[in-house]
């Protein structure tokens, strides 16, 4: 059986051990520096895991064995604030499995799967959760083939604009919704129109 | 509460909050490649709106083949103390009765369309142009 060790928070890496125990052996862990026997496990996952993994421990596997399960649908949304991101700068919202690389989220996408449009009442709390259980269940989906090595990978389009939200530039976005993280779609879509109006005045008039 | 305009340019000197500079200099990443900075010449209206007796936005237009185009700069700290849709409704019946524009002028306010690949944007305001 193959072992797995899996790399998150306990509220993400159980959900996805509790799915899958039957077909490998989880070990879950939210930090790298608890284990010193990193090399013993067949594959390497995370979900949800905001360290970044250095380059030495990531090639004591192959590529298509350390994989991060991502909730956004990538090149969209790479780093902190996905959702947020996603729904500000409106994307192609989902979630995807990539091979994990030393620069963060930019690795080959093994498989990716689109969501359904949120629903205007539905708060930024509620879709978040959503998001991270579809792309907990994308790994869980996909988990026969990701055990055998049988997807094919493919390069990020380099065609989007991609950028990187800071932890402090998603706060400050957040500090501006009525209800922060519990507003509602419809009311960061207002904030989305907002910022786009500020962004055409700033390019055509002087303040 | 009401929607009022004044062009008095004196309210346009103050300054916002330091918070919507802060978060234009993160909004500027989605655009920076693709437009250079045009500023326009001919601006034939330079107003603050307020909302009962807050500054919410200035509001710049300018005229061009008998259409009339508006640019906003709303405030954002004070983005979730009204409806925007009623906001951007004021703007529009407001230019109409300041140029007393005929049926055939269209009023447009010029927004930047930050969607990418299938990204879809909640229903947007009919007269919005995205640029």
């Amino acid at each position: 059986m193959a072992s797995i060790l899996l790399l998150g928070p306990d509220w993400r890496t159980h959900y996805i051990r509790d799915a899958i125990s039957s077909k490998a052996s989880i070990f879950c862990a939210d930090n790298l520096s608890q284990l010193d026997d990193i090399e013993k496990f067949d594959f390497l996952v995370t979900c949800g895991f905001d360290k970044r993994i250095k380059k030495d421990v990531l090639d004591l596997f192959e590529p298509k064995k350390r994989l991060n399960i991502h909730a956004t649908y990538l090149p969209f949304g790479k780093g902190i604030g996905t959702a947020l991101f996603s729904l500000l700068f409106p994307v192609t919202i989902g979630s995807t499995i990539h091979i994990l690389r030393p620069q963060i989220d930019q690795g080959e996408i093994l498989t990716q799967s689109i969501m359904d449009p949120p629903d205007l009442n539905e708060t930024q709390r509620q879709l978040y959760h959503r998001w991270v259980k579809h792309a907990a269940d994308l790994f869980i989906d996909n988990f026969d083939s990701i055990l055998n090595c049988d997807l094919e990978y493919c390069i990020q389009s380099a065609e989007f604009k991609t950028p990187y939200l800071s932890r402090n530039d998603s706060e400050l976005l957040v500090s501006l919704l009525p209800k922060t993280w519990d507003s509602t779609v419809e009311q960061v879509y207002d904030l989305s129109l907002l910022l786009s109006l500020r962004s055409a005045f700033n390019e055509k008039c002087t303040e | 509460m009401t929607f009022t305009f004044t062009k008095d340019k004196y309210n346009n000197c103050h300054k916002a909050s330091a918070i919507n500079s802060q978060i234009d200099q993160i909004i500027k990443i989605m655009t920076d490649s693709i437009n250079e900075r045009q500023p326009i010449e001919s601006i034939i209206l330079d107003a603050t709106i307020w909302h009962d007796q807050t500054r919410v936005a200035r509001l710049c237009v300018y005229t061009s083949n008998s259409n009339f185009y508006c640019l906003i700069s709303p405030r954002l700290e004070f983005a979730f103390s009204y409806n925007l849709t009623e906001m951007l409704t004021n703007v529009i019946n407001y230019i109409r009765q300041e140029f007393s524009l005929t049926t055939q002028q269209n009023v447009f306010i010029l927004a930047h369309d930050f969607s990418q690949g299938d990204g879809r944007l909640a229903p947007i305001f009919s007269s919005i142009k995205a640029i």
